[in-house]
């Protein structure tokens, strides 16, 4: 049975090639119809899977690997092409493939217009496969592969409008910030191999709790480098400024590859890998304080961001934080929900804002929108349950996720107050910018009169109410989760913590921050502009997203250049290439000088004579 | 036999066409493509015959030549040999068949063609090092033709700086090999000129052996090349018309690295361990150089001449990991890199036919018109930055993984060039393809030809064959890897596993041992 979970691949693949292949003799719809039942052919093969676990004893769910044939063979060391099928696997293939399916369905009507349609699904079909190669790796090996073909399937998407400027450079931008973090995890492979001989996860993962003494010097750097790895795709400071720009590619691709499922391999990794990162707690603080500042800080820059798109983007960046600090602070399981739930609201999110878009005719400022709510009904609706998922509403799938993540960020193993602290304080920033672009979106008066909004087709609505429906009652799968996934995180962990008032608090946190935003931008703007005189220099440095891509060109980007510039004008024209042909030239003088010698001009040996006689008679006169 | 048949096939193709009248330029485009794709097909049955399991010279021949300075006619193939062999054969088919839009003399651009096949591939098979000598000379000719007569506007300097260069590298080796021939015969008594003879019993001190290991490693790292011998080879690619850079890149320069495993590695592991952190520091500065001066190019043909200066440096880094992974992946990178190279040196070739130009400004914005062109320009630079599912991923990985065991701080360095491999390769992809386009001489520009789509299939399934499924291609190498690591592991770190070749190690450490005591 297991042994079918190949078509896990091989059916986004079989779409990829022929859509490349024969992309052109596709009748048009026929070729989206064609991508989107590949990949539901995936979702449909992945609960067969989960069936499949499930006749099982949940000790029994782990270490089933499927391998195909032997890859590399080198002396002591083999690499099988093979995958492993257990509950952690499945449970993210549910979420690529599920929520990849709606979002298939919707990109038919938003791409509709698209001249190379078809090009387009190819690609979609392309990530699938290369996230189920990332999902179902059994080894580090194909791991990376994965990992780094996923970063060439957000490439080929972000970029998929080749003649806008912009995109493309962000789509080069994502790729070399991802080629960064694939270096980082080729390293770590390697230290990996160097240490324990293998590869494989089920080799590594078993002699990992003796391999190595807790911090040990070996496991902080391997788990290190494998987070540089995890925070380049999961889009975690430092690694972050390549996310909002690749709000440039499509929106469909936006939802599907930037929210639900590739910038959470991140989290994915440190879960997969969660018998290493036990061995070196001092990475999991790091985690941890890397999940909440991100959190923070890019939970403050949506809030001041116009573009209705790149709002969404850093509060992606902000919800992956929260579950980077949940995995950090040791409740792995609590971190596959909030990934789950935040799939659900955060693909629905930006589904939403890609009807808003098409029905706006490619509008993405929110201060040229406002009063939606009528033009658009269902989208509306959908968008507000988002939001309230999003900015943890009571009893919203958001709100049970990020109410353990909050809790466990005191309780949890390596919790603690400050890590809560700044999770409230980060919660309350999302009810607020969550709140704020809502308001701009949907209610209010038109700002801009001239536009013709209209709602989408059933092909874009029928996925947003879908992913509305999970987005509601997500939250209540919580449970399953845990006690699914525990095998895999070494037993379960103690999810609940009767702490009635850190709850209230963070709940507390949540309202503030949505009746903050409800303040503001309902009773008028005259607050706003006070507040923003007020906290002018703030305002200015959130806005400009902390300046930090400007640093990045100050202190890394233009050195390279002025470096790369100096060798090739220096270094290479001047001082190798310059020396080179000056020993030719030096040669070729001496040998002129010489041959004045050998001339045949009689006068030029007479000189010579008289001049050697001169000597010789010197030489006997003086000596 | 066989072997010596493919090896002059072409040059006896060469001969022939001499004799077809030079108005006839169809008839000789033919005839020329066709000896070469026969010697290609025909070199795919040693592939066929090739035992992986030994580590022994196989298809040998060995005549005496002249017999009074012991200079015999000896040929073979080894794991090492073998697909640079095949993959020299392929290049030249193709290398042949992109060479259709030839103007001037014909004729005598296929016979440099052909003649050129002839002596590479000698290179490869040559056991004896009077027969290498002169096959290493010899390739030198037409490619200097190549380069002078058919090239761009400044193939002269380029011809002489490519010829004198390397001619210079190789005089120090020639006088290295004429001293290792006297001193073969004061040693062991008997003049040979033998590879293989002189392999196994040669006692050489240290200190000979470091001088001996820089005459040699002058005329191959200058081949390579490696930093600092490399400013011939942007020259050389930039004027030489499109199949000799096609060939430059793909066979030419394997030669080094071909050389440093035959020939200083087995000859001189003393030497060799001695010198690794001066090789490997060269090679990984040739890494980060080649990528950053790579980066600034406005040629597009300079730019992947540098690229393969930093690639290259990644073999010579795997070489000199002195392991099992390290080799094998520097074996494969080389085949790797003709593949890759070779083919972005066709693509950079088809638009400079179009608009003869190669500057990277004058372009933008072709991936609307030629999207068959995109394709597979798309496809070798993703397998040149080593994405993978693509062949480069894996002789990268391999390599790395190899240097990382022996010579961490090496390993970790390098990493960055995979790194700016991706800034300066996919910079270049998007001024060239993306965006809009700015030139209106672009608009009309016509997309692949067949002739053209020809020339590249082949590579690109060879890019996705070593990809998807290498073991094919690692298979072949790997008993002469472990052979090879027996010769150059000094005795104590030689754990006993079991080697096939390990009696006949043992003596050889032994013989080796005695010699360096012997001239105390």
């Amino acid at each position: 049975m297991y042994s079918l979970s190949w078509l896990i691949l091989l059916l986004p693949l079989t779409g990829f090639l022929s859509l490349s292949w024969f992309g052109k003799r596709f009748p048009k719809l026929l070729g989206g119809w064609f991508a989107c039942a590949m990949v539901g052919g995936a979702f449909l093969v992945t609960l067969l899977m989960l069936a499949q676990l499930y006749s099982e004893s949940p000790a029994d769910r782990l270490n089933h690997v499927q391998t195909l044939y032997p890859w590399i063979v080198s002396e002591g060391f083999s690499l099988n092409l093979s995958i492993l099928i257990d509950p952690l696997s499945v449970f993210m293939l549910l979420i690529v493939t599920g929520v990849g399916f709606l979002i298939h369905v919707y990109s038919i009507g938003y791409m509709h217009h698209d001249k190379e349609f078809n090009r387009f699904f190819a690609y979609m079909n392309l990530f699938i496969f290369a996230m189920s190669v990332l999902v179902l790796a059994a080894d580090f090996f194909f791991l990376i592969v994965g990992w780094a073909l996923v970063g060439l399937a957000s490439y080929l998407l972000i970029g998929f409008w080749t003649e806008k400027k912009s995109a493309v450079l962000a789509a080069r931008k994502a790729f070399v910030m991802n080629v960064i973090g694939d270096v980082g995890m080729l390293i770590a492979a390697f230290m990996i191999f160097e240490h324990f001989g293998s590869l494989n996860y089920v080799d590594v993962f078993k002699a990992a709790p003796t391999a190595f003494f807790p911090n040990d010097d070996s496991i902080l750097l391997i788990t290190f480098l494998l987070l540089v790895g995890a925070f380049a795709k999961s889009a975690q400071i430092p690694l972050h400024t390549w996310l909002p720009d690749a709000m440039e590619g499509p929106t469909p691709v936006s939802a599907l590859i930037h929210a639900a499922t590739m910038v959470t391999a991140g989290v994915y990794l440190v879960a997969r890998c969660n018998a290493l990162f036990t061995m070196a707690p001092f990475t999991m603080y790091l985690i941890a304080s890397v999940g909440v500042i991100t959190a923070i800080v890019a939970g403050s820059i949506g809030m001041v961001q116009y573009d209705i798109k790149r709002v969404i983007a850093y509060s992606t960046m902000s919800q992956i934080g929260f579950m980077f600090l949940a995995v950090g602070v040791g409740v792995y399981s609590v971190g596959m929900f909030h990934l789950m739930t935040h799939a659900f609201f955060k693909a629905l999110l930006f589904l939403g804002a890609g009807s808003v878009i098409h029905g706006m005719a490619d509008e993405q400022d929110i201060r040229k929108m406002g009063g939606l709510r009528y033009a658009m009904p269902i989208t509306f609706i959908t968008f507000l349950i988002a939001s309230l998922a999003l900015a943890g509403f009571p009893l919203t799938a958001g709100f049970f996720s990020k109410e353990e993540i909050v809790m466990n960020a005191y309780h949890g193993q390596y919790g603690n107050f400050v890590f809560w602290g700044l999770a409230v304080i980060a919660v309350g920033m999302t009810g607020f910018y969550t709140f704020r672009l809502f308001f701009y979106t949907f209610m209010g008066k038109s700002r801009t009169p001239e536009a013709k909004p209209h709602e989408s087709p059933l092909v874009m609505t029928a996925p947003l109410m879908i992913l509305a429906g999970l987005s509601l009652l997500g939250g209540f799968l919580g449970p399953w989760v845990h006690s699914f996934l525990s095998p895999v995180f070494g037993g379960a962990v103690p999810m609940h913590h009767d702490d009635a008032m850190l709850e209230i608090i963070a709940v507390a946190a949540a309202m503030g921050g949505i009746i903050a935003a409800v303040a503001i931008y309902m009773t008028g703007k005259d607050q706003l502009a006070f507040a923003k005189q007020m906290l002018a220099p703030i305002y200015e440095a959130l806005y400009n997203k902390y300046y930090i891509d400007e640093i990045y060109d100050f202190l890394i980007v233009k050195p390279v250049k002025a470096i790369g510039k100096f060798m090739e004008e220096r270094a290479e024209k001047l001082g190798i290439d310059f020396s080179v042909d000056e020993v030719g030239r030096q040669v070729r003088e001496v040998s002129r000088g010489i041959s004045i010698w050998q001339s045949g001009k009689v006068r030029i040996y007479a000189l010579n004579m008289v001049a050697g006689m001169v000597t010789i008679l010197l030489f006997v006169i003086f000596m | 036999m066989f072997l010596t048949f493919l090896t002059f096939l072409p040059l006896v193709g060469a001969l022939a066409l001499a004799f077809i009248p030079k108005e006839k330029e169809g008839m000789i485009k033919q005839t020329a493509l066709t000896v070469a794709i026969a010697d290609f097909l025909l070199s795919l049955q040693l592939y066929a015959d090739f035992d992986t399991t030994t580590a022994a010279m196989q298809f040998t021949l060995d005549v005496p030549w002249i017999e009074a300075w012991g200079i015999s006619y000896h040929v073979g193939l080894d794991g090492i040999s073998l697909l640079l062999y095949i993959m020299t054969t392929m290049l030249t088919a193709i290398a042949i068949l992109a060479s259709f839009g030839i103007k001037k003399h014909v004729r005598e651009y296929m016979i440099a063609m052909l003649a050129l096949s002839t002596g590479m591939l000698g290179v490869f098979i040559s056991l004896d090092f009077f027969l290498f000598y002169a096959f290493w000379e010899f390739q030198l000719i037409p490619m200097y033709l190549l380069i002078g007569v058919w090239g761009g506007p400044r193939r002269i300097y380029a011809a002489v700086k490519f010829f004198i260069y390397t001619a210079v590298g190789s005089l120090l080796m020639l006088v290295a090999i004429i001293w290792i021939y006297f001193h073969f015969h004061k040693t062991v008594g008997v003049f040979t000129t033998d590879i293989m003879l002189i392999t196994q019993q040669i006692n050489l001190d240290m200190l000979q052996q470091k001088w001996l290991f820089c005459a040699f490693f002058l005329a191959f790292a200058i081949k390579v090349p490696m930093f600092p011998f490399h400013t011939w080879l942007p020259d050389a690619h930039v004027e030489a018309p499109t199949a000799g850079s096609v060939i430059l890149a793909g066979v030419l320069l394997k030669m080094g690295t071909y050389g440093f495993l035959r020939f200083n590695l087995p000859l001189f592991p003393l030497a060799s361990v001695e010198f690794l952190p001066y090789v490997c520091s060269l090679a990984v500065i040739g890494i980060v150089y080649g990528a950053l001066v790579a980066m600034m190019q406005e040629d597009l043909k300079k730019l992947v001449a540098y690229s393969s200066v930093s690639h290259l440096g990644f073999v010579m880094l795997g070489i000199f990991a002195f392991n099992h992974y390290g080799l094998q992946g520097a074996l494969l990178q080389n085949i790797n890199h003709g593949i890759t190279s070779g083919a972005l040196f066709l693509l950079v070739g088809m638009i400079y036919d179009r608009r003869h130009t190669r500057l990277i400004k004058d372009f933008g914005g072709l991936a609307k018109v030629i999207p068959v062109f995109t394709v597979c320009f798309m496809i070798m630079t993703l397998s040149s930055v080593g994405l993978p599912g693509t062949n480069g991923f894996i002789g990268e990985f391999l390599i790395l993984l190899g240097i990382f065991q022996n010579q961490m701080a090496f390993a970790i360095i390098a990493t960055s060039g995979v790194i700016l491999a991706a800034c300066y390769m996919l910079w270049m992809f998007q001024r060239v393809m993306f965006l809009q386009i700015t030139n209106p001489e672009n608009e009309k520009l016509t997309d692949m030809t067949p002739r053209e789509l020809c020339t590249m299939i082949p590579l690109i399934i060879f890019v996705f064959w070593i990809g998807f499924y290498p073991k094919p291609f690692t298979k072949t190498f790997d008993a002469s890897i472990t052979h090879l690591l027996t010769q150059i592991t000094p005795k104590d770190n030689h754990a006993p596993q079991g080697h096939h070749a390990s009696a006949e190690t043992d003596t050889k450490i032994a013989q080796a041992e005695a010699g360096t005591h012997g001239t105390h």
